[in-house]
Formats: structure tokens, sequence, C-alpha cells
């Protein structure tokens, strides 16, 4: 079978999850996991206006998905992550429509709302983004 | 296969200029602990991974990676954009300007250009899973050093993101080393 799963599971570890703001900013969504570094500090980034702030929080929610995603990889059977996983992933769908839809699009796929826009946007790298 | 989302892991917006930054933070996208050596590593790993969980983890954090070098590279762009050839020779980048101008070529901190030999693959499980965890404990390592030299703040929060990450990946890592000794690989 091209997908087969063995029955020896891992069993779920009771792991803290911490909310989307603070996963973010520490780039650990894993409480037990979070180890920082001296005396440094890691800062709330804070959105300009409106545009902004959207699109910061889909950079948390994926961010948020994908911290989700490796611990899945290893405890598919957690319930609980999964829940998280699947609620992260609804929002993120809704809010990259919602910025697609008013602001650019992230993928070039999602470009058909009238003409090809995908040259008149910034690229990440350039600053400026969020 | 592979699409691309235009946004980086994380943000990375910088004013200030600063080449010596440039030149050292370059080392994450062309030196021994790079990202670019991280994900290229896993990526080639994951194709000798004995069951769905050592392939999922390697293809997941080997795509993570990719994102990583984008954030590298935009922070090596962004310190020397708009570099004059005054600034270029005073902070000691004129023999990576002469081959490569202000383009982003993966070299490391001394010069020397990226190269494969810098991972292995062994098709050994536990062999390559060692490989991995002392990789991300390297990376988190040279990111230390980098936030040790960074002064600006801009600099430093994308740093100290992309450090977090190395302590997570090493984890998953080693929960996954872990499960494959206990069943005996």
């Amino acid at each position: 079978m091209l997908f087969e799963f063995e029955t020896n599971m891992i069993t779920p570890s009771k792991e803290k999850l911490v909310d989307l703001d603070e996963g973010f900013t520490k780039g650990n969504m894993f409480a037990n996991l979070y180890d920082p570094y001296k005396h440094y500090e890691p800062t709330c980034l804070k959105p300009q206006n409106e545009r902004e702030a959207l699109l910061l929080h889909i950079y948390k929610l994926d961010f948020a998905l994908n911290d989700l995603n490796l611990y899945l990889d290893l405890y598919p059977t957690d319930m609980e992550a999964y829940e998280k996983f699947k609620k992260y992933a609804y929002d993120y769908e809704k809010c990259v429509h919602e910025y697609e839809k008013n602001y650019q699009v992230l993928e070039v796929c999602h470009d058909t709302y009238g003409k090809y826009t995908w040259l008149d946007n910034p690229w990440p790298w350039e600053g400026n983004h969020v | 296969m592979f699409k691309y989302e235009k946004k980086l892991p994380y943000p990375v917006d910088i004013k200030k200029k600063n080449l010596k930054m440039a030149k050292a933070i370059l080392t994450q996208f062309g030196g021994s602990n790079s990202e670019l050596a991280a994900s290229l590593r896993y990526f080639s790993q994951k194709f000798s991974m004995p069951d769905a969980y050592g392939q999922s983890l390697l293809n997941d954090i080997a795509c993570e990676e990719l994102g990583h070098v984008e954030m590298i590279a935009s922070m090596v762009s962004q310190l020397s954009k708009g570099a004059t050839i005054e600034e270029i020779k005073k902070e000691g980048l004129d023999d990576y300007y002469t081959e490569h101008g202000l383009g982003i070529y993966p070299v490391n901190a001394s010069g020397s250009p990226f190269t494969v030999t810098y991972f292995a693959v062994t098709g050994d499980t536990l062999a390559d899973l060692s490989e991995d965890m002392a990789a991300e404990q390297k990376a988190r390592a040279t990111y230390e050093h980098l936030i040790n030299l960074a002064e600006d703040e801009e600099i430093i929060q994308p740093l100290l993101f992309l450090r977090q990450r190395e302590i997570v990946h090493f984890n998953r890592f080693k929960e996954l080393y872990d499960r494959y000794n206990e069943m005996g690989y």
C-alpha cells in the first residue's frame, strides 16, 4: 500500500501549545521546547495599517501551521494538536482569500481578479512587506 | 512539487545599511551550517527514511529551511543595498565584489563558495539523523555568534527567530532518532 501507517504509533506527549502571537514572536509554538538566548527578548511586530495587520496575521497562522505540521508528523494521533491545526488551516484560507481580494495575490494561481498583477506587487525580499 | 508564496517565514525589513553584518550573515546562505546546506541535506536524505514518520519530517523541515534561505538572502540583500565603492573597500567586501558585485552568491563569511560536501547522505537512518541533530546545533551556535555581532533590532529579531527554529528542529530529529533507535534500526 502506498500510504501504510504502522500500528506502533508514538504515544502523543501532552504538549502545551502557546497562542498565535506568542508562538510567532518566539519562533516556537511549544512552551516546553522554548529556549531563550541570554538577555535577548523577542519583540512583537507592530503593523502600521490594516493591510499589514492582516498580512502579519497570515504570517502567524502559516507559522503555527508549519510548527504543528512538524509535530503531527511524529504524533499524528494527537487529536488536540490536530484540532488546532484544522482551525488554523481554516482561518489561514479565509485570511489569504480576504488579503488577496483587497490587496495583492500571494500565489500566482490566485491571480484571477480581472487582470494579471503578479508583476505589480513587491517581492518579500524587498522589505516593507509587513 | 513546490509552489511559491509571496511571503517570508518571518518578515525582513532592514533599513540601515551594514556591510560587515551582510558579510557575516551571508554565511547562513553559503556556509557549512547554512540554511541551504540544511535544506539540501534533509531533502536528499528523505528518500532513504524507512517509514512515513521520517519521510514526512525530513520533507517538511527541508521545505521550511528553503524559506529560511530566502530570509537570509533577503537580509543580505537589504543590508548591502546601495553600497558605494568606498563603503565596499572600507568594509572589506572588495574580494566578494570583484566576482559578484552586489549580487547574492552562496559563500561563507570568509568567502569560500558553497559545496555539497558540507553534508552527507549515508542511507543509514541513524547516521543521517545524527548528522541532522548535529547540524541543527551547529546552526544554532552560528546564529548565536551572529546575534552577538549584531547591534540593530531589525537584524537581531529575525536571527532570534531563526535560532529558535534550530532548537525545535533539533528536538524533532531527536524524537525521531530515539524512535528508530528503539525499533532497532
